[in-house]
């Protein structure tokens, strides 16, 4: 069962009007029986002002050998479906069915990932949400010197691996 | 006639910038277009006389060509598409040194061109989510995507 108004392995015919005129056609498609999707998303939660690169882990079975320019990813706010950032991929592993793509910040909130492939269309990424946020979640001491000296130890989420990327 | 560039009225510097509105010389009261051979015979009164005096003719999207050896006699003008015509329902239009041949609505309806699908690839299996690019094949489609409709709706 999918989010869409389509129904697997169905046959549907198609209207189709082209300057306000019927246009007469044979034509039947018919949908996938499945639709393949993806499992994982590594990380899932990332910093808004840090590069990073996201690795997006596939359906094993996905029926076409990964290339990187078959595919485009992009992020969607989910507060604001206008806000789109999009991705670049810039690695695939076709033995593991991973894409890793580059985030290259954004506002800071949740986003819905997606991914399509040149031939085989969208792949399912419902429930794949990217975090995009940075939070401090304690100071220790919390008292210091007026003298300063004090070695104070922020502890957070999403900081950055050198210590140029936080400055403080 | 006043003309402003960039928002600033410019300067008529002969006096002389009036523009006349002139009545409408001509009138097209019929339309004949042949799909086979895609030929195009417009009749009305006081047509182009002269293959120079026709800025234009053009119908369906398409412009339509009129032979060089063609001999006009102000009540006719014969001839033919230069590239397939577009569906939909369209009038001849015909343009001179003083612009647009009226029509005449009441005797003049507009032809309607169809136009057919083929064939449709890939046409299975379809991704459930979407996103498949879909290339339609057939005949007398739109030779651009600007100044066309096009509507497509999935039914089962």
């Amino acid at each position: 069962m999918f989010d869409t108004k389509f129904h697997a392995n169905q046959e549907y015919g198609v209207k189709v009007v082209i300057n306000k005129q019927d246009v007469t056609n044979p034509v039947k498609f018919k949908t996938k029986t499945t639709v393949s999707g993806s499992k994982d998303l590594n990380p899932n939660s990332v910093s808004p002002v840090l590069k990073t690169d996201l690795v997006i882990q596939l359906d094993t079975e996905f029926p076409y050998t990964l290339k990187r320019e078959d595919f485009s990813v992009n992020a969607t706010s989910t507060k604001d479906a206008a806000y789109i950032r999009y991705l670049n991929v810039i690695a695939v592993d076709d033995a593991k069915k991973t894409i890793t793509a580059k985030f290259g910040g954004a506002w800071s909130g949740t986003f819905q990932m997606s991914i399509r492939h040149k031939a085989y269309g969208l792949v399912d990424t419902k429930d794949m949400i990217l975090d995009v946020s940075s939070r401090i979640t304690s100071i220790s001491p919390k008292l210091g010197s007026i003298y300063g000296g004090t070695l104070v130890t922020i502890t957070g989420t999403n900081f950055g691996t050198k210590k140029t990327d936080n400055p403080v | 006639m006043l003309v402003e560039i960039g928002n600033l009225p410019a300067v008529c510097h002969s006096m002389d910038c009036g523009f006349k509105y002139v009545p409408a010389v001509g009138e097209i009261t019929g339309v004949e277009f042949k799909a086979d051979t895609k030929v195009l015979t417009v009749t009305g009164t006081e047509l182009p006389a002269k293959l120079a005096d026709i800025q234009s003719l053009t119908f369906a999207q398409s412009p339509c060509t009129v032979a060089a050896d063609a001999t006009l006699d102000g009540k006719s003008i014969t001839c033919t598409l230069s590239r397939n015509p577009t569906c939909g329902s369209w009038s001849p239009k015909v343009t001179t040194a003083f612009g647009n041949i009226a029509i005449n609505a009441e005797s003049v309806k507009e032809i309607a061109v169809a136009c057919t699908i083929i064939s449709a690839v890939p046409d299975s299996p379809l991704n459930l989510l979407g996103s498949d690019n879909i290339t339609f094949t057939g005949t007398n489609f739109p030779h651009e995507i600007e100044g066309n409709t096009f509507e497509l709706t999935f039914e089962n």
